[in-house]
């Protein structure tokens, strides 16, 4: 029982360690709204990792929902990982490259508008 | 705003959006679609914008806030059609219709265009990763709509000027004044539909829901004009004006297109063009708006007979607020300086008459 218990807990602080690596990246706070918007789009850090190693993102996706839920809500969600693997539209939407390889090529249409909107 | 490569714009952050309550359901229950590998098949009736239909997609959790925003000038964009109708005749409607959906209906705004992702006139963009964003990004969400006027006053972008003091020294944002409530409308049916606009009935908000107890005795300038001159007159600095929008379709690309004459910086103290008990203002600062006889020419021949009905310089509350500025350094800084008030010299010859109610007969006298 007790090896279970340290067992289940090695295995939480690993998963907390894994979903910390991949969520600082993701990291710039809210803030961003409010400060000057040169700055990169918030959702551009988090596309790195998928893009260098595909596997790695596919078992950090699954890894989170068992630490963060509670008893009661795992029930619900736990099929959702196993949905997700066939899930069409997510499985495009979060594969930068395929959504690359997709992508409409972008029209050049300039527009004709002149002065301000 | 950092421009989107077109990927950027669709990548789903399933890690974080999927352990939301929005992401318990499946993309198909509020896009639509089909499950396909193929990215055109998969799209078959597909819903770019769910939130078009929010009563359907997100009334049965929010309903209080679906039902009311069904009032609420983004979604109603009453404010053009008060000014087009006050402006033109009902035998105009059906021409102005048909502009008013090429040109101005792409400003409509949707749930999700201040809560997901960018708004479709800047070529959408998740916000982050799907995820539902409590409080709107201001940079993504409402400078990409209003951002050429408001935007470049709020945030100091115009040369040389400096920004909004609320922004430059408390970092206030947009909903810290704006708040969540306003904008989703009070679901009050008010004229709405006949003469709203984006200035109808108390001001929300007002600057003295935040400053209540000005100085007024040790501040001779509050107790004298406290009352009779909107605050904006004293504590704004120069603003946008534009002149001359013209509507037309290209022949070329078919697209919807406008072209603006003039943009410019501009400062103009006139008469209060919509005093009111809650807007009792004698004075008020005053912005040229785009308009002009010709605007829908393309659609019509004289579409607006009634162009006088309007001002064409118009009620205006600045986003750049100051503590100090040129006009309030003294009384005789701004009395009998003919720099800052709107005079008939400065109204252009076919814009005299809408413009009468708004002009100075005469400056306030000189002082010290
Ligand atoms: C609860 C309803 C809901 C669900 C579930 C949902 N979406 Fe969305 N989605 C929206 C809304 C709302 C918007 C913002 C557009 C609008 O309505 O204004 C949006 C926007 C998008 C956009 C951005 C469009 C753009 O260019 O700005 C993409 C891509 C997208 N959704 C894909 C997905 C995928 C993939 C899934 C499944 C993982 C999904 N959505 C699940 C409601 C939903
Ligand atoms: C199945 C019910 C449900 C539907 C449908 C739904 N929502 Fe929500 N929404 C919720 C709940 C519950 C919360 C509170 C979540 C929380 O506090 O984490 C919420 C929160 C929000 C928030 C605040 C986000 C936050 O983090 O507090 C926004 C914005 C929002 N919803 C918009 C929408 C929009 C727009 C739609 C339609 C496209 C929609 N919702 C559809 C249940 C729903
Ligand atoms: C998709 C474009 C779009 C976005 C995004 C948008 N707005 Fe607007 N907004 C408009 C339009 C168009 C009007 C004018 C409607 C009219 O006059 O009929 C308007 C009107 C307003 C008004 C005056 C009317 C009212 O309801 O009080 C305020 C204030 C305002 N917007 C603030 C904001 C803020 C703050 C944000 C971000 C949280 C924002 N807007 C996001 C397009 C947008
Ligand atoms: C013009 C921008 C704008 C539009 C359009 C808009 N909202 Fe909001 N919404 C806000 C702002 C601002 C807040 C308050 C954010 C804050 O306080 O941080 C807010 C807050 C919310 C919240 C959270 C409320 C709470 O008390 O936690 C929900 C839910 C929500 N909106 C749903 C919707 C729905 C549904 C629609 C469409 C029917 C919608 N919003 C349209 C600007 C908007
Ligand atoms: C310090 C408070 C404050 C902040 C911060 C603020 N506003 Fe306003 N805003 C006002 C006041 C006051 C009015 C006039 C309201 C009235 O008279 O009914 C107004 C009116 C507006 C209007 C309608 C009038 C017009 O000029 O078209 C829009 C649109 C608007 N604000 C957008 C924004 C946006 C976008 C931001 C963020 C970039 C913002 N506001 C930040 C106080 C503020
Ligand atoms: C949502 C609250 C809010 C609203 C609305 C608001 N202000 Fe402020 N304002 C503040 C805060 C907070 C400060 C900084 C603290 C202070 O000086 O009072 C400030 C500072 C100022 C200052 C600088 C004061 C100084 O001593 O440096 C001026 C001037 C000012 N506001 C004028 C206005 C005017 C004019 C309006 C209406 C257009 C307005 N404010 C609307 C909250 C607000
Ligand atoms: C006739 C010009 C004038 C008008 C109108 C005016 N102010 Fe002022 N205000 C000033 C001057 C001048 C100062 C002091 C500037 C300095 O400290 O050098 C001041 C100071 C302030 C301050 C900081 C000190 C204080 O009293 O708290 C605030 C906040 C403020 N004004 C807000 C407002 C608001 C809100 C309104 C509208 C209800 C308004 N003012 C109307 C000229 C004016
Ligand atoms: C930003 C501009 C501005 C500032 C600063 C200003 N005023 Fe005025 N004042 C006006 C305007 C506008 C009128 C109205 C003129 C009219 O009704 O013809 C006015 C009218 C007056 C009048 C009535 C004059 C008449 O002939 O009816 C008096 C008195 C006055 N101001 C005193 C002052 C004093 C004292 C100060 C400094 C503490 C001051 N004003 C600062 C703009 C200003």
């Amino acid at each position: 029982m007790f090896k279970r218990i340290v067992q289940l807990f090695i295995l939480f602080i690993a998963s907390v360690m894994l979903a910390a690596c991949s969520a600082a990246p993701a990291a710039p706070p809210t803030a961003t709204a409010e400060s000057i918007p040169t700055e990169a789009p918030t959702i551009a850090p988090t596309t790195a990792p998928s893009a260098t190693q595909p596997p790695a993102t596919a078992t950090v996706t699954t890894a989170p929902p068992t630490i963060t839920l509670a008893p009661s809500e795992t029930a619900t969600l736990a099929p959702t990982p196993t949905e997700e693997l066939v899930d069409a539209c997510v499985a495009c939407h979060t594969d930068k490259d395929q959504l690359i390889a997709s992508a409409k090529p972008e029209e050049v249409a300039e527009s004709e508008s002149k002065g301000v909107g | 705003m950092a421009p989107l490569e077109p990927w950027e714009r669709v990548l789903v952050n399933n890690e974080k959006f999927s352990q939301t309550v929005h992401g318990q359901q499946t993309c198909i229950s509020c896009h639509d679609g089909v499950q396909a590998p193929d990215k055109e098949q998969a799209h078959t009736g597909l819903i770019a914008s769910p939130s078009l239909d929010a009563q359907t997609v997100c009334g049965s959790c929010h309903n209080p806030i679906v039902s009311t925003y069904q009032t609420s000038l983004h979604n109603t964009q009453a404010g053009y059609w008060t000014a087009l109708n006050t402006r033109s005749a009902p035998e105009n409607h059906e021409a102005l219709s048909q502009a008013f959906g090429n040109h101005c209906a792409t400003c409509h705004t949707t749930c999700g265009e201040c809560h997901v992702a960018q708004p479709d006139n800047v070529g959408g963009g998740l916000f982050n990763g799907h995820v539902f964003e409590k409080t709107p990004p201001m940079t993504r969400a409402c400078t990409a709509c209003h951002g050429s006027r408001v935007g470049n006053e709020f945030l100091g972008k115009n040369e040389e000027l400096p920004g909004d003091v609320h922004f430059r020294e408390q970092r206030m944002n947009c909903v810290k004044c704006h708040a969540g409530a306003d904008l989703h409308a009070s679901g009050e049916p008010t004229e709405a539909d006949q003469s709203a606009h984006r200035y109808t009935g108390a001001e929300t908000p007002s600057c003295k829901d935040c400053h209540p107890d000005l100085k007024v005795e040790s501040n001779p300038m509050h107790a004298q004009h406290g009352e009779q001159l909107q605050c904006q007159v004293c504590h704004s600095i120069t603003y946008t004006s534009c002149d001359g929008c013209h509507v037309a379709v290209s022949e070329k690309s078919g697209k919807p297109f406008f072209e603006t004459q003039a943009t410019y910086l501009s400062f103009a103290i006139g008469r209060n063009p919509i005093k009111s008990a809650e807007r009792p203002y004698e004075y008020v600062l005053l912005r040229h708006v785009p308009v002009s006889a010709a605007s829908f020419e393309f659609y019509g021949a004289d579409l607006l007979p009634n162009f006088n009905a309007l001002s064409t310089w118009q009620y205006a509350t600045p986003h750049n607020i100051q503590l100090k500025t040129p006009q309030n350094a003294s009384c005789g800084a701004c009395h009998n300086h003919p720099e800052y008030f709107l005079t008939a010299e400065k109204v252009a010859a076919e814009e005299a008459e809408a413009n009468t109610l708004v002009l100075m007969s005469k400056l306030p006298p000189t002082m010290p």
